[in-house]
C-alpha cells in the first residue's frame, strides 16, 4: 500500500478545515470571548473524542488477554489479523503522540495554571490598587479582612486559562495526526501560511518595534487578566509587549514557568537533530517557529492577533515535532485515522 | 489480575482531563456575562437603588435597555455624592471608575464613601461603646 499524505484521510481533512475556520474566526472576531468559547468548546470535544478513541481502540484492549479464535475459516482469520494489526498501529501512533516529553510539557502547563490560580486567589497588586482595595475592604467588613478582586466574575482568568488549554490540546492533536500519517508538505504549507498571515497581521496591527519591553509596576504578579485594570489606573503604560504584560500578571516565578513551557519542546526536539535530512529540517523548522514566536513576544506590542499567532505557531510546531520523530510502522504502511 | 500499564495511557488520561476542563472553561466563557455588559448592569442596579431612596430625576434607558455613557456617569455621580448605598454597589461603583481609567474619581468616591460611613457609624465613647447619634 502506498503512503497516504496526511491531508488525504477524512479525519485529517476535518482537522485542517476546522483549523482554517478557527483561525479565520479568531482573526475576524479577536475580542469576542463568546466566539473564543465556542471554538474552544469545539476543539475540546474534538480532542476528547480522539483521545477516547485512542484509549478504546488502541490501548485498553491490550490489557485483556487475546481472545481465542472463534473460527478457523480463512477469511475470518485474515480479517481478524488485519484488525489486530490496525489496533497495533493505532497503539503505536497513540504512544508516539503521547510520549514522556509531551506528558512533561502538559505537567509544566498544569504548574503554570496552578500558579496563575494561586495569583488569582491571592493577587499581589501595586501599592495604589492595594490601598484602594484595602480601604474598601475595611469599610465592608469593618476589619479589612475582606479581599476584593477587580475581576469578580473571573473571566480574565478563564480566558487566559482557556488559551493555555487550547494550545495544549492543539499541540497534542497536531502531534497525533503527524504521528499517524505520512510526511505532508501540503499540510505544512497550509499551516505555514496561516502562521505567516497571523504574524503579518499582528505586526501590522501592533507595530513592530525592536524593543518594546516596559518595566512592569512590580514583579510579584497581579494575576491573569489584570493588565487592563492596571492600565486604567494609570499604573501601566499603553502598548507594552506581551512579554511585559506577562511579567506584570504572572511575576518572576510565573515567567520562569511560562518560558520553561516554551523551551521544553526545544530540548525535546534537539535529540532529533541526528536523524536523516528531512527530519532534521523539520526539527530546525519547529525551533525556528518557536524562535519567531519569542521574537514577536518581545517586539510586537499587544494587539488582538496575538492569540491566533500563538495558536498557529504552536500547531505548526506540533506537526513539525511529530514529523521529526522516529518513523512508525503505521506511517510507512499508509495507516489512516 | 493483569497489572500491565500500557505506555501512553497517562498522557491520554491527562488529555481527557484537559479536554473536560476545556469544555467547562468554554461553557463559562460563553455563559458568563462579559465585562462590557457590566456597566449597563451597574447602571440598572444604581437606578433601582436611587428609586429606593426617592430620586425623582433618574434618566431612563433607551428602548434596548441600555444607558448612554454620560447617563451612567451621571447616575454614578449622583449616587456617590448623595447617599450611602448598598456597600457592594459602592464597591462596584468605585471599581467601575477605576476600570474606566478615572483614578481620581475612584479615590474621590472612596473619600465620600469613607465620610458617609464615618457619619453613619456612631462615635465610640471613652469606654469604647457606641453612642447613639
Amino acid at each position: 500500500m502506498s503512503p497516504v499524505p496526511i491531508h488525504e484521510t477524512p479525519g485529517q481533512r476535518v482537522f485542517i478545515t476546522a483549523f482554517i475556520l478557527t483561525m479565520a474566526a479568531l482573526v475576524a472576531f479577536p475580542d469576542s470571548p463568546r466566539i473564543f468559547g465556542l471554538f474552544l468548546l469545539f476543539w475540546a470535544f474534538f480532542a476528547l473524542i480522539r483521545a477516547l478513541w485512542f484509549l478504546e481502540t488502541a490501548i485498553l484492549p491490550e490489557n485483556s488477554t487475546d481472545k481465542p479464535q472463534r473460527s478457523k475459516i480463512l477469511p475470518w482469520l485474515i480479517l481478524n489479523e488485519k484488525n489486530r494489526q490496525r489496533r497495533q498501529d493505532i497503539a503505536i501512533a497513540a504512544r508516539r503522540s503521547g510520549d514522556t516529553a509531551l506528558l512533561i510539557w502538559f505537567l509544566m502547563g498544569a504548574a503554570l495554571s496552578l500558579w496563575a490560580l494561586y495569583l488569582r486567589l491571592f493577587p499581589i497588586f501595586p501599592a495604589g490598587v492595594e490601598e484602594l482595595l484595602t480601604q474598601i475592604g475595611i469599610f465592608l467588613n469593618g476589619h479589612g479582612s475582606t479581599r476584593l478582586h477587580p475581576d469578580p466574575a473571573g473571566l480574565g482568568f478563564l480566558h487566559h486559562f482557556g488559551k493555555i488549554l487550547w494550545v495544549g490540546l492543539m499541540v497534542w492533536l497536531g502531534r497525533s495526526y503527524a504521528c499517524t500519517a505520512h510526511y505532508s508538505a501540503a499540510l505544512l504549507r497550509i499551516l505555514g501560511v496561516c502562521f505567516a498571515l497571523a504574524l503579518i497581521l499582528s505586526a501590522l496591527s501592533g507595530g513592530f518595534n525592536l524593543w518594546v519591553f516596559t518595566r512592569p509596576p512590580h514583579w510579584a504578579g497581579a494575576g491573569w487578566g489584570m493588565y487592563e485594570t492596571l492600565e486604567h489606573m494609570g499604573l501601566f503604560p499603553t502598548n507594552p509587549s506581551t512579554f511585559s504584560i506577562r511579567a506584570a500578571e504572572l511575576g518572576m516565578k510565573g515567567m520562569a514557568l511560562f518560558y520553561g513551557l516554551c523551551l521544553w519542546p526545544v530540548f525535546a526536539l534537539l535529540k532529533n537533530l541526528h536523524r536523516r535530512r528531512r527530519k532534521k529540517i523539520c526539527t530546525l523548522g519547529a525551533i525556528g517557529v518557536l524562535a519567531l514566536m519569542a521574537l514577536a513576544d518581545l517586539c510586537i506590542p499587544i494587539n488582538p492577533y496575538v492569540f491566533p499567532l500563538w495558536l498557529g505557531g504552536w500547531t505548526l510546531t506540533s506537526i513539525l515535532w511529530g514529523f521529526s520523530g522516529p518513523s512508525s510502522r503505521s506511517a510507512d504502511a499508509g495507516f489512516k485515522c | 489480575m493483569n497489572t500491565h500499564h500500557p505506555k501512553g495511557i497517562t498522557t491520554l488520561s491527562a488529555i481527557v482531563f484537559a479536554c473536560l476542563l476545556g469544555i467547562i472553561s468554554a461553557l463559562c466563557l460563553i455563559l458568563i456575562k462579559p465585562a462590557e455588559e457590566k456597566a449597563a448592569w451597574l447602571a440598572q442596579k444604581l437606578q433601582s437603588a436611587q428609586t429606593r431612596i426617592g430620586e425623582k430625576t433618574t434618566p431612563s434607558p433607551d428602548p434596548n435597555g441600555h444607558y448612554r455613557a454620560e447617563q451612567t456617569e451621571d447616575l454614578l455621580h449622583r449616587a456617590l455624592s448623595q447617599t450611602p448605598l448598598d456597600p457592594a454597589l459602592w464597591a462596584h461603583a468605585i471599581d467601575f471608575h477605576a476600570r474606566a481609567g478615572h483614578r481620581q474619581k475612584a479615590q474621590a468616591a472612596l473619600k465620600i464613601f469613607n465620610q458617609l460611613s464615618a457619619r453613619e457609624k456612631p462615635a465610640k465613647n471613652a469606654r469604647g461603646e457606641r453612642q447613639a447619634p
